[in-house]
C-alpha cells in the first residue's frame, strides 16, 4: 500500500515536472513516433474571379508563440501547416498574409479581412493526428472543422 | 621769269611726289589675266590693282631663288569677295598648291607661311566662289608679299597626309592656323577645313612597344584639335579637350607596329590666327609594363597586366581603359582604383566571356573605388571609365589584391534570382557597391524548415529577406556592424535569401549559414 503511494507520488512528480517543462517553446515536440500530430488546411471558399485569387500564406502561432507559416498557394488553394505538438489542449491562431505584387512582398492582410474568428482550440496527443480544416470567405468569415484520426 | 621759275619748281615737286608714291606701292600691269601675261613681282613689296570687272583676274609671277617663308596679305575690296590662288610651275606646267578664300565679301585675305623653294610661282588675285562675281573700279586692292627665313616649322602646303611634313622624335615645330579655310579640302566630313599634317617614322615591335607623346601649344582665338593616325590612316586617337586657346595633348599612346604615323593639327569653325604660331612637339618613349599602353579602349586592345598593379591615364572625358588580369585562377581578389585628386572613375569587371560581372561607382572625384571581392575563374577584364575630367593627363593606379577566403564565396553577378548563388551550408558575401543586391538560392528535396544565421559586415549594414519560390519577399530583417541575427524560414523545394546593402562595407564580408531545424 505504501509502495503504491510512493509510485503515485513519483508519477505525479514526473507529470508536474513535465508540465512545467512544457512551456510555449516546447509545445512542438521532437519527432518520436509520428512526424506530426497537427495538420491545418486553410483555403478560401468564395473566390470567383481569378484576378482576386492572390498568393497567400498564414502565419501560425501556437499557444501565443510564433510557430511558423503555412505553405504558400493561391487563396482558393489549400495551404498546409503541420506541427508536432505535445499532448495537450492548444490555442492555434492564424494570420493571413497576401502577396502585394507592386511591392514584390507579402503583406499582412488588413484586420477587417483577417479570418474571424482567427483562433481555434485543439486537443492533440501522440497517437493521433488532429486535422483542422479552415474555410474562409473573402469577408473573413471562417469555419473551423477539427477531426482526429 | 619768276613765273617760269615757280612753274619749274612745282613741276619738279609734283614729279617727285608721283615717282615716290609709285616706288612705295607698285601697280599691276594690265592685261595680266593669263599666266603668260602675269605681272612680275618681287618679295618684300606691295602691289596695287583693281578687280574691275566680274571677269578680271590679276596674275603675278614670283621667282624664288632660295627656300624661305612667304607671307601674303591681300587687302579688302568693298563689296567684293576675292581670293588668292597660288600655283607653282612644275616642268613649266602650273600646279595649284593653295587657295586662300575666307568666303566673305569686303574682307581681306591672309596667308602667314607659304613655304617656297627655288622656282617660279604664280600668285593670282581673283574672285572668290561664295558670292556673285562683280568688279569694283573705285577701290583698289593691295597685295603685300613679305618673306623671312625658314626655321623649324611647317612647310605649307601640308594639307593632307601625302604632303605631310616630317617631325622627328624630340623635335618641336611651329605652324600657323592660317589661312582660315582650305578650298581644296574636299573631305566630305570636314569640307574646306584647313589642316596641317605631319608624319613620323617609328620602328618598334610587339615585344618592345614605344609610347608616343604629342603636345600642342596653341594660340589665342583657336579651339584646336589634335589627332594621331596609324600607317593605314586609321585614327588612333584625337585630343579635343581644351576650349579656345587651350593646349591639347596625346600621351602614352602605345605603338607596337613599325611604320609611318601621321599627326593632324586643325582648328574648329574656320578659326585662324595669322600672327601667333602654335608649337607641336613629339616624343617617343620606351614602354614600362607598369604603365598602361594606349590605345586600350576595347576588349581587343586591352592591356595585359603582368603584375598586380598598373598605372593608367585618362586622356579625355569619357576615356575608357581596358586591362586583362589572369594572375590567379578560381580564386578571389579585391580590386582598387586609386584616383588622382579630382579624377572620378567607374570600375567595371567582365569575365572571360566578356559578360559584365559588376560595375561600381561608389565614390566621388579623387576617392578610391573598391570592389571588395571578385571571383576570378581564369581571367577578368577590368574597364576603367572616366566620369569627370577636370584637367588633361590625370592618372590612376589599378591594384588587384588576391585573397583567400575559406569556404564558399559569393560570385557576382547575383543581383537577381536568375543569377542567384546556390547556398549549401555557408557562404561569404560582400557589399560590393552602394546598391548591391545578392540573391542566394536554397534548394530542398521537400518542405524543410531552416534556421538562417547571418553575420553582418563589421562596418556595414545589410537587410536580409527570405522569399518564396518566385522570389517574393516573405520576411525581412536588418543587421549591422558585425551583429549576428537568426531567422527561421520554411523552404518548399526552393526559395531565396536576399541581401540588400544598406550601408556598404568594402573591406569586410557578411556570412550566411543555414541548417535544418524542427
Amino acid at each position: 500500500m505504501r509502495r503504491k503511494a510512493v509510485l503515485i507520488k513519483l508519477i505525479m512528480f514526473t507529470l508536474i515536472i513535465s508540465g512545467a517543462s512544457c512551456s510555449n517553446e516546447n509545445v512542438i515536440q521532437n519527432n518520436i513516433n509520428i512526424k506530426y500530430n497537427l495538420v491545418m488546411t486553410i483555403f478560401d471558399t468564395d473566390i470567383d474571379n481569378p484576378d482576386n485569387d492572390r498568393r497567400a500564406y498564414y502565419e501560425v502561432s501556437i499557444d501565443k508563440t510564433e510557430s511558423g507559416r503555412s505553405t504558400i498557394a493561391l487563396e482558393s488553394q489549400k495551404k498546409i501547416f503541420e506541427a508536432k505538438l505535445t499532448q495537450d489542449r492548444h490555442l492555434i491562431k492564424i494570420e493571413k498574409w497576401v502577396l502585394d505584387d507592386a511591392q514584390g512582398r507579402y503583406v499582412k492582410l488588413n484586420n477587417i479581412y483577417q479570418p474571424k474568428p482567427n483562433f481555434i482550440y485543439v486537443n492533440t496527443d501522440n497517437k493521433n493526428i488532429t486535422k483542422v480544416t479552415v474555410q474562409s470567405s473573402k469577408f473573413g468569415t471562417t469555419l473551423y472543422t477539427s477531426t482526429t484520426e | 621769269m619768276l613765273i617760269i621759275k615757280k612753274s619749274i619748281y612745282i613741276t619738279v615737286i609734283i614729279t617727285t611726289i608721283i615717282s615716290c608714291s609709285k616706288s612705295g606701292n607698285k601697280e599691276e600691269i594690265e592685261p595680266n589675266n593669263t599666266f603668260s601675261t602675269a605681272t612680275e613681282i618681287n618679295l618684300n613689296n606691295e602691289y596695287a590693282g583693281f578687280l574691275d570687272s566680274e571677269n578680271d583676274i590679276d596674275n603675278f609671277i614670283l621667282k624664288i631663288d632660295e627656300e624661305q617663308i612667304v607671307h601674303l596679305e591681300l587687302s579688302a575690296i568693298k563689296g567684293v569677295n576675292h581670293a588668292i590662288h597660288i600655283h607653282r610651275l612644275e616642268n613649266s606646267k602650273p600646279l595649284l598648291i593653295k587657295v586662300i578664300d575666307d568666303n566673305r565679301k569686303s574682307s581681306p585675305e591672309e596667308f602667314s607661311n607659304l613655304f617656297v623653294y627655288p622656282g617660279t610661282y604664280i600668285i593670282t588675285v581673283t574672285h572668290g566662289t561664295g558670292d556673285i562675281k562683280k568688279g569694283n573700279t573705285e577701290n583698289r586692292y593691295s597685295l603685300k608679299i613679305t618673306s623671312r627665313s625658314f626655321y623649324n616649322e611647317e612647310k605649307e602646303p601640308n594639307d593632307n597626309p601625302q604632303n605631310s611634313n616630317i617631325i622627328n622624335n624630340g623635335e618641336t615645330l611651329t605652324g600657323y592656323y592660317s589661312p582660315s579655310r582650305n578650298s581644296l579640302n574636299e573631305n566630305a566630313q570636314f569640307p574646306y577645313r584647313e589642316e596641317d599634317w605631319y608624319r613620323t617614322d617609328i620602328i618598334t615591335g610587339e615585344d618592345n612597344p614605344v609610347t608616343i607623346d604629342i603636345t600642342l601649344k596653341v594660340v589665342s582665338g583657336v579651339d584646336s584639335i589634335l589627332s594621331l593616325y596609324d600607317p593605314d590612316l586609321k585614327e588612333i586617337t584625337t585630343s579635343d579637350n581644351a576650349s579656345s586657346g587651350g593646349a591639347e595633348s596625346i600621351t602614352g599612346i602605345g605603338i607596337k607596329k613599325s611604320g609611318t604615323y601621321y599627326i593632324c593639327v586643325t582648328g574648329k569653325s574656320f578659326q585662324y590666327n595669322h600672327t601667333e604660331p602654335y608649337e607641336l612637339s613629339l616624343k617617343l618613349n620606351t614602354h614600362d609594363s607598369r604603365n598602361e599602353l594606349e590605345p586600350n579602349n576595347s576588349f581587343e586592345t586591352a592591356n595585359k597586366m603582368v603584375i598586380n598593379e598598373i598605372t593608367g591615364r585618362i586622356n579625355q572625358a569619357g576615356d575608357q581603359d581596358f586591362f586583362i588580369y589572369s594572375g590567379i585562377s578560381n580564386s578571389n581578389a579585391k580590386i582598387r582604383i586609386q584616383n588622382d585628386p579630382g579624377l572620378d572613375t567607374a570600375l567595371t569587371i567582365y569575365n572571360h566571356e566578356k559578360s559584365k560581372v559588376l560595375e561600381v561607382n561608389n565614390t566621388g572625384p579623387g576617392y578610391e573605388e573598391i570592389i571588395p571581392s571578385v571571383h576570378i575563374e581564369d581571367l577578368i577584364y577590368v574597364k576603367i571609365t572616366s566620369l569627370s575630367h577636370p584637367s588633361p593627363e590625370m592618372s590612376y593606379k589599378l591594384i588587384i589584391e588576391p585573397m583567400y577566403i575559406q569556404g564558399d564565396t559569393e560570385t557576382e553577378p547575383n543581383d537577381n534570382i536568375k543569377e542567384a548563388n546556390q547556398i549549401e551550408n555557408e557562404i561569404t558575401g560582400f557589399t560590393s557597391h552602394k546598391a548591391d543586391k545578392d540573391y542566394y538560392l536554397v534548394k530542398t528535396p521537400e518542405r524543410i524548415k531552416f534556421k538562417i544565421r547571418i553575420e553582418s559586415p563589421k562596418h556595414g549594414t545589410i537587410r536580409i529577406s527570405t522569399t518564396d519560390q518566385m522570389g517574393y519577399l516573405i520576411k525581412t530583417k536588418s543587421a549591422g556592424n558585425g551583429e549576428t541575427i537568426q531567422m527561421i524560414e520554411m523552404f518548399d523545394k526552393k526559395g531565396y535569401i536576399f541581401v540588400e546593402t544598406v550601408v556598404p562595407d568594402y573591406e569586410n564580408p557578411y556570412k550566411i549559414s543555414i541548417e535544418e531545424t524542427k
